[in-house]
């Protein structure tokens, strides 16, 4: 019996009711099991959230660079594995390890893991697939005048700075010129080091300069099987900082469904569906990230996991079982994708207009009680440091918010946006 | 099970650097079985074409496509153009492995082996770390040396007499027994010495570095396998291999193989366990495999194994027992059953000539008489007069080798003696050479 889910380091707490849900509706009952890394167990859990359910899975500790380590640890269940997922991007690089360790069951390969967890390879792969699909960019090592000049020469104003290998828009920054593209790059590469090592990434950091592409962002989860069908989810719309006001890309809103006519989702499916076979990627979830630009759809990034929140924003928006449709598909199965939608969806990242220490938090009680509410944490506590995310921070509410009637859903986003007020106060520097 | 047989769409068959007839024709079989007309692509890493160290196409049947391999962009680039059609690709010797190992994440849709297994089992010392770990009643006492200086390692663990091999290397080179202290240093010292050397000429695969493993006494044996996507594995008869150094001569090269075997099906079948387990603790799949074995009295002992076909088996197969190693190759690849059923209907004995002296090739006298040997199946000569020929044990390779083969088991081995005879390999010492 095939019945074992391998989480790789860490498990979303939305899996529980996700596999619980699957089965009551078909019978099948998954177990799942959480296979961590020894070496990073203690920061993983705290980083990704595990400490609320640690209880709740069996979790097997190895040491991923000793294979006798792995084999013992899988060998228990080997015969029981139906599929082995990695939900969080700082665990992909856990799951390569353990591919080589399980060759008679559906895996993408080790380089694509490592291509689709850092930017540089992945605009390197696409562009050789499909130069249309990526903006121009540069890897830079520091701000020299050399550095600047090379990029001025490959493209023009304004620029985004970024790191390759983090995602979220952390320390992504915009520069419209050479004193700002300096300062930007010197930026990104101060906090970069500090970014890896709260996000648990293990590579070494590197910095890309690209063309900014001005248009509209969406994303798309696309299941991509063993044999290279591409299955996507709908899209879905992500409004940045930049456009409602912040000096910041963060995604501030996403939001489903979209109402792009059909031609256009086609068009950004197909994109998608050039990027993950560009990375070679098979028997993983891609989370991809796109522009809609005046010149057609551009990839911004790839991750080859499940995006997050995609799984509340697509079981509310379509009753789509998103975890476990990452696991049917790496286990070898179709994924089920109801087409219409059975209500209105936004996720809200809302962070403080400025940086400081966090004095207050107004208003989210009343969010609570709208219409659309559905779920909302405070990620800060009264007292902590809160920044933007160009500059390493997290949001300080997040809040998911349906309804069947748009018209509502919008209500209920301006009275969230209207209602939520953060008392942020400089913080005091002393020698 | 995955297979592509189905999707018509997919015509094209790759071979990686080197052109091998037998898949060549194997490939033409595969058509009439798939009923629709398959194309052969060699592709051909840059690098390996300006150093002139690949086989090719003497016809040009397949089309040859140079690649830079060291550039990810160059292979996506290149293979964009027809990865719809793409079936199935394999590479046929060791050194070309890692040129595989580096295309197959760009053809992730096509069946074929985990990267890291292909690392592993090109590395003799991972493989016997690999092995041990699954069943250590598979492999000899071992230790790995990286620098001359580490025979000490070997001096505390291991028991004379040893034998003393390359990691990365294939086909018997720089191996070597030793019986004493002495000898052993005299060995590890000679080959670190011309290791890089031979590494960089090969390809060795990984750091160049040496193992020192416990001598097994016992009879050697080959089998070839072939392991599925799911890992599933068919195993082809075993063959009986006889080293230079069993009957009296320098080095381990394969100096014969006969696929007359006077084994118990038992031991046949603890063989082909053996074979299997040893397969299953590399974790390869999709791939064939070439296993050396030694029957010892405690039973199978793996020597090494290679995540490809053995040498000259296309031919010894398919001499004896019909079976076409490079098709059942093609059909795996395809997510296909290898058909391996098969009576033996003829003997069949490998040769491979090297000279009795080391140095420059003045003669290779014989060849044409041998081949007019009534068992003759084929005869090849590697290297020209003016050629330096090295013994295997110091890396050089073959100068003649063939198949001969022959229903009548007795007069096979006359043949063989008589075209033995028949050539003669003749050098000049380099030194007079150089005078």
């Amino acid at each position: 019996m095939k019945d074992v889910v391998v989480f790789v380091n860490a498990i979303r707490p939305a899996t529980f009711d996700a596999l619980e849900r699957h089965a009551a509706q078909t019978g099948e009952v998954f177990t799942p099991v959480v296979l961590v890394d020894e070496k990073i167990q203690v920061s993983i859990e705290e980083r990704n959230g595990q400490l609320g359910h640690l209880q709740s899975v069996p979790r097997i500790s190895a040491n991923f660079d000793s294979p006798s380590s792995v084999q013992q640890a899988l060998a228990p269940f080997m015969d029981r594995i139906f599929a082995v997922t990695s939900q969080y991007e700082n665990s992909i690089h856990e799951l390569r390890k353990l591919v080589p360790y399980l060759p008679y069951l559906h895996m993408p390969s080790e380089s694509s893991l490592k291509w689709a967890t850092e930017k540089s390879h992945m605009r390197e792969l696409i562009g050789a697939y499909n130069s249309d699909l990526v903006p121009a960019y540069l890897e830079v090592q520091d701000a020299s005048a050399r550095i600047i000049r090379a990029i001025e020469q490959s493209m023009s104003y304004p620029v985004v700075v970024k790191p390759s290998g983090l995602e979220g828009s952390l320390l992504v920054s915009l520069a419209n010129n050479a004193g700002e593209l300096k300062a930007a790059i010197t930026h990104t590469l101060d906090g970069a080091q500090q970014a890896y090592n709260k996000w648990i990434k293990r590579q070494a950091p590197v910095i890309l300069v690209e063309e900014f592409m001005d248009g509209d962002m969406y994303s798309i989860d696309t299941y991509v099987s063993a044999t290279g069908e591409c299955r996507h989810t709908p899209l879905v719309h992500v409004v940045t900082g930049r456009k409602v006001g912040f000096d910041d890309f963060f995604g501030y809103m996403r939001s489903t469904p979209t109402d792009l006519p059909q031609a256009e989702i086609e068009a950004a499916n197909f994109a998608a569906e050039q990027a993950c076979h560009a990375l070679g990627l098979r028997s993983v979830t891609a989370h991809v990230e796109l522009m809609r630009t005046t010149q057609g759809w551009k990839i911004i990034e790839l991750g080859p996991r499940i995006g997050g929140f995609r799984h509340e924003i697509y079981s509310h928006g379509f009753e789509l079982n998103h975890i476990v449709n990452d696991i049917l598909n790496r286990g070898g199965r179709e994924p089920i994708i109801p087409e219409e939608p059975i209500a209105h969806v936004a996720f809200l990242n809302v962070y403080a207009r400025e940086e400081g220490i966090l004095r207050s938090v107004d208003g989210l009680h009343k969010v609570k009680k709208l219409p659309s509410h559905r779920a909302s944490k405070q990620d800060y506590e009264i007292g902590e440091l809160v920044t933007f995310a160009k500059n390493n921070g997290d949001p300080i509410v997040e809040a998911l918010l349906v309804h069947a009637d748009k018209s509502q859903l919008e209500q209920d986003i301006a009275a969230t946006e209207e209602l939520l007020r953060f008392g942020v106060e400089a913080p005091q520097y002393t020698r | 099970l995955n297979t592509l047989a189905d999707d018509v769409n997919r015509n094209i068959v790759v071979l990686v650097n080197d052109f091998y007839q037998g898949h060549a024709d194997a490939m033409v079989k595969l058509s009439e079985i798939l009923n629709r007309e398959l194309k052969g692509i060699v592709l051909l890493d840059a690098q390996v074409m300006a150093e002139h160290s690949n086989a090719p196409d003497p016809n040009g049947t397949f089309e040859q496509i140079v690649v830079d391999f060291s550039d990810d962009a160059a292979i996506r680039a290149a293979l964009k153009q027809f990865e719809d059609k793409l079936l199935a690709v394999t590479a046929t010797a060791d050194k070309n492995q890692p040129y595989l190992q580096r295309l197959l994440p760009f053809v992730p849709y096509l069946l074929g082996p985990t990267e890291s297994s292909l690392t592993w089992s090109t590395h003799k010392a991972i493989q016997r770390r690999f092995m041990e770990r699954y069943d250590p009643t598979l492999v000899p006492k071992y230790q790995m040396i990286q620098a001359p200086n580490e025979v000490e390692k070997a001096l505390r663990r291991l028991a004379f007499p040893m034998i003393v091999k390359p990691t990365g290397l294939a086909a018997s080179l720089l191996v070597t027994k030793v019986e004493n202290e002495n000898e052993l240093r005299q060995a590890v010292s000679r080959s670190f010495a011309v290791l890089d050397d031979v590494y960089a000429r090969d390809k060795g695969r990984g750091k160049p570095a040496m193992i020192v493993e416990e001598f097994m006494v016992g009879d050697m044996y080959t089998i070839d396998v072939y392991v599925n996507d799911v890992g599933r594995v068919w195993t082809l008869p075993l063959i009986r291999a006889h080293t230079a150094h069993t009957v009296g001569r320098e080095g381990f090269y394969e100096y014969q193989a006969d696929t007359h075997l006077e084994l118990t099906e038992e031991q046949k079948a603890a063989g082909a366990n053996a074979a299997i387990a040893a397969v299953h603790a590399m974790c390869l799949r999709s791939t064939m495999a070439h296993i050396e074995m030694y029957l010892t009295p405690t039973g199978w002992k793996i020597i090494e194994l290679g995540p490809r076909q053995g040498g000259q088996r296309q031919d010894i197969y398919l001499a004896s027992y019909g079976i076409d190693v490079c098709l059942n190759e093609w059909l795996l690849k395809i997510g296909l059953e290898p058909q391996v059923d098969a009576e033996q209907s003829s003997f069949s004995s490998t040769v491979y000539l090297y000279p009795d002296q080391e140095g420059v090739i003045r003669s290779i006298e014989g060849v044409e008489k041998a081949r007019k040997n009534p068992s003759i199946y084929n005869l090849h000569v590697h290297g020209n007069p003016g050629d330096m020929a090295l013994l295997s044990s110091n890396g050089g390779k073959w100068v003649v080798r063939g198949l001969l083969t022959n229903p009548d088991k007795d007069q096979l081995y006359r043949d063989l003696e008589a075209v033995r005879s028949a050539i003669s390999i003749k050098t000049d010492p380099v030194s007079e050479v150089s005078s």
